[in-house]
């Protein structure tokens, strides 16, 4: 995968958001969010045909700022795998993204950026970065109080310390958040996948994550 | 020779006789006023005798101009019993006609005036068609007299019942009655045949003759106002919109939908954890509960009673436009048309 694309698509995100009518920028206050929770971690890891079932709980933090429909959002994962198969080692998972968004429509945001996860137990760490392409749409259920959303997003590039080069990324999340009235705090609730593949497809790590976090809005 | 002579005599003594015969009432109406202003009085009398003859060939006022001069070729003849009669009947024709002092010497008026006197008649003159407002308009008949007498006027029914008495007393020359175009009770007339009777009374009471003019009455229409409609753009919405309560419902069935085909988009296959069923019974609360939140269609209660001033004064408008074309068709123009008087003798039949 060549190093330019992610860069490529940098550009990209920062030109629609150049291209944005001011109006519709200007009319979004600057917001600063923060955010930290705990998450079930669900991975399986396929080596070769045997698929590797892996568990366990971890935290969640992150932080979002946005204004004049630009979004600099970061988000931080880690948590202890185990697993009932005595043969499956277990390890911790850490994770880490960046992403950088527009949002053309109040409620669509296009996100771009790095996504890093990194699986370390004794036998080493296996890790996996994804430059990603993310689109996301929100539906007020209740405006201003309770909100659903949905993210899809895909790797455009990306890079694995798995034996062969990386294949590819597919993920998406779909949650739920609750302003708790009269407070700046909200709850959220979400459920997350993505699988990342190497170019030998019988290399693949799934994980999924079940998300409660609570949000505080500091802006 | 002598024959020939002889036959255009016969015929130059016939011609005059042939022309005569063949005249017209017009023609021998000037004849018979020519031979009166030359004193021939049994010529005239002749003459405008077989003009009046003739009466249909004439127009009234020749018929009365023959009468006037036949009246007085009878004076001069001495015949005052066929004076009288000519006069009579020229009074019975129109009671304003009679000889004017310019043309007619005192001894022929004299004459006339004691007919007049004698002879108890009334003409009268109405507009042909006229547009009435029933209470607002009249409808005024002119009534004449030959000479001073009562008379009683009545508008009758056409199954002649009394419609109203339009007067009753007596009329020394002419008098106007008018008419508001209602009954007896002030109810309008309604469209119908009815008849204007004029009766001249001898100082018993009796009825001596009558003019009947036929009224023919008909409905002219009304232009009413339009019943003001109540037009929607008037109206604000009195509910709400159930499209936001149905599309956050949608959107929590969607996203649970999603949340239970992400592990398919991500190329997971279907085995995806079971803990994710709880985000999405959580997602489909959250549908739940934005649909109780924007219901289906919640009453906006300021739109209510915005609503019900504009309906108000909107029936209010209706009533009073009801009222005002009530008000217009009670006062409905009418047409009335007079026919062609009808004079008969005695009681009107």
């Amino acid at each position: 995968m060549s190093a330019r694309r992610p860069c490529l698509w940098w550009a990209a995100a920062l030109a629609v958001a150049f291209l944005l009518p001011g109006s519709a920028r200007a009319q979004r206050p600057l917001r600063i969010v923060v955010e930290a929770g705990a998450s079930a971690h669900r991975v399986r890891s396929l080596v070769g045909t045997t698929p590797e079932p892996l568990d366990g709980l971890g935290m969640v933090v992150g932080a979002s700022v946005s204004g004049r429909g630009l979004l600099l959002e970061a988000r931080y994962a880690q948590g202890q795998l185990s697993s009932e198969d005595a043969a499956v080692e277990d390890r911790d998972v850490v994770e880490g993204e960046v992403l950088l968004g527009v949002s053309p429509h109040r409620l669509v945001t296009l996100k771009v950026g790095p996504h890093a996860r990194a699986y370390r137990s004794d036998a080493g760490t296996r890790r996996w970065v994804f430059w990603e392409a993310r689109v996301r749409t929100t539906a007020p259920l209740i405006p201003s109080r309770l909100d659903a959303y949905a993210e899809l997003w895909g790797a455009v590039a990306g890079s694995t310390s798995l034996s062969g080069s990386f294949g590819g990324e597919r993920g998406g999340e779909v949650g739920a958040a609750m302003e708790i009235p009269r407070t700046p705090i909200a709850v959220r609730v979400a459920y997350r996948i993505d699988r990342g593949t190497g170019d030998n497809p019988t290399r693949s790590d799934t994980a999924e994550q079940m998300v409660f976090a609570m949000r505080v809005r500091l802006r | 020779m002598t024959r020939a002579v002889g036959l255009l005599a016969a015929l130059a003594l016939t011609a005059p006789i042939s022309a005569t015969s063949a005249q017209t009432a017009s023609q021998l109406l000037t004849a018979g006023v020519v031979a009166y202003e030359d004193f021939d009085f049994a010529q005239a009398a002749r003459l405008l005798g077989r003009a009046v003859a003739l009466e249909d060939q004439l127009p009234e006022t020749d018929l009365a101009r023959a009468l006037t001069y036949l009246g007085a070729a009878e004076v001069f003849r001495e015949r005052s019993d066929a004076a009288t009669a000519v006069f009579r009947r020229l009074l019975l024709l129109d009671p304003r006609h009679g000889p004017d002092s310019l043309r007619f010497p005192a001894r022929v008026r004299r004459v006339f005036d004691d007919v007049r006197q004698a002879t108890k008649t009334l003409a009268a003159t109405l507009p042909g068609r006229l547009h009435l407002m029933p209470g607002r308009d009249s409808l005024r008949t002119h009534v004449y007299a030959s000479s001073f007498h009562d008379m009683a006027a009545t508008i009758e029914r056409e199954d002649g019942t009394a419609l109203l008495v339009l007067y009753s007393g007596p009329i020394r020359d002419s008098l106007t009655l008018p008419w508001d175009g209602r009954g007896g009770d002030g109810t309008p007339v309604t469209p119908g045949r009815y008849r204007l009777i004029l009766v001249s009374q001898s100082p018993t009471g009796a009825a001596l003759r009558s003019l009947l003019i036929p009224l023919e009455i008909s409905a002219s229409r009304a232009d009413t106002l339009a019943i003001p409609r109540l037009a929607d753009s008037l109206l604000l919405p009195e509910r709400t919109s159930p499209a936001p309560g149905l599309l956050a419902l949608a959107s929590g069935i969607a996203g649970g939908g999603l949340v239970v085909l992400l592990p398919r988009m991500a190329g997971a296959g279907p085995d995806g954890g079971g803990g994710r069923f709880a985000v999405v019974g959580a997602l489909g609360l959250a549908g739940v509960a934005g649909l109780v939140h924007h219901g289906l269609g919640r009453p906006i209660p300021e739109n209510v009673v915005a609503n019900a001033a504009v309906r108000r004064s909107w029936r209010e408008r209706v009533e009073q436009v009801q009222q005002d074309n009530a008000r217009l068709r009670s006062f409905a123009p009418v047409v009335i048309q007079a026919g062609a008087p009808i004079r008969v003798e005695g009681e009107p039949r």
